[in-house]
């Protein structure tokens, strides 16, 4: 019982962790570009992180809690719960270390550097998924690069058919129907695809092109009604009309996603740790209690009340430059580069993307300055992530093992 | 608590700052009007000297903070040199203004008559317009990045700026007739006055030429 309680207290821990830092880079280009207000924010991060970590939370939840290290290959049931403790520990410690330090690094990296740590010291090299870590090396160059092209794409796509026109409303009218409907089409998808994690391709499919179109015929007779103020040449029309209006529904979607992925960080090792202790085996087919899901959920939402918002003002009143053209490209190519890494099966970090599509709009011409000397400290703090809380771990396990076990 | 997302973003941008910068200059720029004026009629000038002293300093903090942000890796859709050039322009502006008033209070000019005085407030406004006009291009600068360099708003700087060249002209053709009355009246006034007065008529003619220069330079900015 003492186990449980101390696991759901790191765990919970973890989760505001998340909570606090995370949630505010998901959130911070609509924050930024004044589509919400951060309590706005505050809200919608509280209820829809809880919502996605709650329903939709469990199939990476398992991923973390067996697919990095085989548990089959453990013997004691006891070397799982304290290689969940050193791999929540360590990783939680790591998150604290980058929010303190305000570096933008993966939770699911530290978690998944974590876990290694502790099957490396348990069971040797030969014990860890590799593949696994290969494909989040590979995310480092993969997931800002493919979410930079894409808001590189999209940026210069709106400035060509919208901004540069003499009349951007009329030209927005035109576009922003199919805009609209490939927004819904990408949230559908990854709904479906990722949140209620759906097998049937063709109907995932059908369902999101339907959606789709639905929602640029019902886009067409919303925009029509947009007219411009009377000292507005038309570019404040699209941006607050039409622009701000897209990026609050990209918001909610990438703050679902996020609660639906990153609980896992979180909860993961503790749904490992909660088998363990109350099976006493190292059962791998048992099924993961609702309430670790809701403890989760709950820890997520909590840290966005608390401490979310202060990271948010500090997003809000620091980017005065991003404007909801430029909020939108961000937002939908993170959406869709994670979408389409995680058809990929690529563990990539919407964090990561976040960086590469901020940088992308920036090549794009669409933001005035942008601070490249960050972008080497970003990308040290990512390479760093997962042998940091992998060693962590390792020594953390074993301590526990020397302490508690023989 | 600072997120990374806003470390991407400095906290003021280069044209956000030269914006700053400009709205110094056309502080400085309203003074000039009452300033002639006063001139002309012998008032004390000392408040409005040190008031433009007083924001020409201000004007070089912002300045010095401008110049710093280019010394970290910034990616900006405009070459870093424009812009510092650019800023060295509005700043050369804010100093020759600082200059007439440092000027004006150094001494009092007796033989101004009504023809010449008539030509220096004409030669004030024309300053003051094509100033304005240089304000307003800054101003548009901004939508201009914000369109992401629509042609429409190039096309409105061309415009302000052909504005300003024209102005240039009229400043010549006025300093040209100042010039012509200074050496007219060579044997009636104090030659040292009459010499004063030359220099402080080529101080606006150079503030004109600069001002031409610099909306050269702002159309060239987003090409």
């Amino acid at each position: 019982m003492t186990i449980l309680i101390l696991a759901s207290i790191i765990g919970l821990a973890m989760a505001m962790a998340i909570g606090a830092n995370d949630v505010a880079n998901s959130m911070a280009s609509a924050v930024g570009a004044k589509a919400i207000t951060i309590k706005q924010a505050v809200i919608i991060a509280f209820l829809l992180e809880f919502t996605g970590a709650f329903f939709f939370g469990k199939m990476v939840t398992n991923t973390i809690r067996k697919g990095i290290v085989d548990p089959q290959l453990l013997t004691d049931y006891r070397i799982m719960i304290a290689g969940g403790f050193a791999a929540l520990i360590a990783a939680s410690f790591w998150v604290f270390i980058a929010t303190v330090f305000s570096l933008p690094v993966s939770t699911t990296h530290a978690i998944v550097g974590g876990m290694t740590g502790f099957g490396i010291a348990a069971l040797g090299w030969g014990s860890v998924n590799w593949l696994i870590i290969i494909f989040i090396v590979a995310s480092w160059f993969l997931s800002p690069f493919l979410g930079g092209l894409l808001a590189f794409g999209i940026f210069k796509l709106i400035s060509k058919t919208i901004l540069h026109k003499d009349d951007p409303l009329s030209a927005a009218k035109k576009i922003g129907p199919s805009l609209i409907s490939l927004t819904f089409f990408i949230v559908m998808l990854m709904f479906l695809k990722k949140g209620l994690h759906m097998d049937n391709l063709m109907f995932v499919l059908a369902i999101s092109i339907i959606t789709g179109i639905i929602a640029g015929f019902s886009g067409y007779f919303l925009l029509k009604g947009i007219k411009k103020k009377k000292d507005d040449n038309g570019y404040d029309a699209v941006e607050i009309g039409i622009f701000r209006n897209l990026q609050v529904i990209t918001s909610c979607y990438v703050s679902l996603a996020h609660g639906s992925n990153d609980v896992a960080n979180a909860i993961g090792p503790l749904a490992a740790i909660f088998v363990a202790a109350t099976t006493q085996t190292v059962e791998t087919t048992a099924t993961i209690p609702k309430f670790i899901l809701a403890l989760g959920g709950f820890g997520i939402a909590i840290g966005v009340a608390l401490w979310g918002h202060r990271v948010m003002k500090t997003v809000g009143e620091g980017i005065t430059e991003l404007t909801n053209t430029r909020g939108f490209s961000i937002d939908f190519a993170t959406a869709t580069t994670v979408f389409l890494a995680s058809v990929l099966g690529l563990p990539v970090s919407s964090t990561h993307t976040v960086v590469g599509a901020v940088t992308g709009v920036g090549f794009a011409r669409g933001i005035e300055a942008l601070n490249i000397s960050k972008l080497k400290e970003i990308a040290l703090s990512w390479i760093l992530t997962v042998p940091l809380a992998a060693v962590t771990a390792a020594y953390l396990f074993k301590f526990f093992k020397v302490m508690f076990i023989k | 608590m600072t997120n990374f997302i806003s470390k991407l973003f400095p906290k003021n941008t280069p044209m956000s700052l030269l914006i700053k910068h400009n709205n110094i200059l056309k502080e400085v720029t309203e003074k000039l009007e009452p300033l002639v004026d006063k001139y002309i009629k012998n008032e004390d000038i000392f408040e409005l000297v040190k008031f433009i002293s007083h924001k020409e300093s201000e004007a070089d903090k912002i300045k010095f903070e401008l110049r710093k942000l280019f010394q970290k890796k910034i990616k900006t859709p405009y070459a870093a040199t424009d812009m510092l050039e650019m800023l060295h322009k509005y700043d050369f502006l804010i100093d020759s203004i600082e200059d007439i008033a440092k000027k004006m209070s150094l001494n009092q000019i007796d033989c101004l008559d009504s023809e010449v005085e008539e030509h220096l407030k004409q030669l004030t406004k024309v300053i003051m317009k094509s100033l304005k006009y240089l304000e307003k291009m800054t101003q548009k600068a901004k939508k201009a990045i914000n369109s992401s360099f629509a042609q429409k708003y190039i096309d409105d700087e061309i415009n302000e700026s052909i504005k300003i060249e024209d102005l240039e002209v009229k400043v010549d053709k006025i300093s040209l007739k100042i010039g012509k009355w200074i050496y007219s009246h060579k044997h009636e006034h104090n030659t040292l006055d009459l010499i004063f007065l030359k220099e402080l008529v080529m101080l606006f003619v150079e503030i004109a030429d600069e001002a031409e220069n610099t909306a050269e330079l702002m159309n060239a900015f987003f090409k």
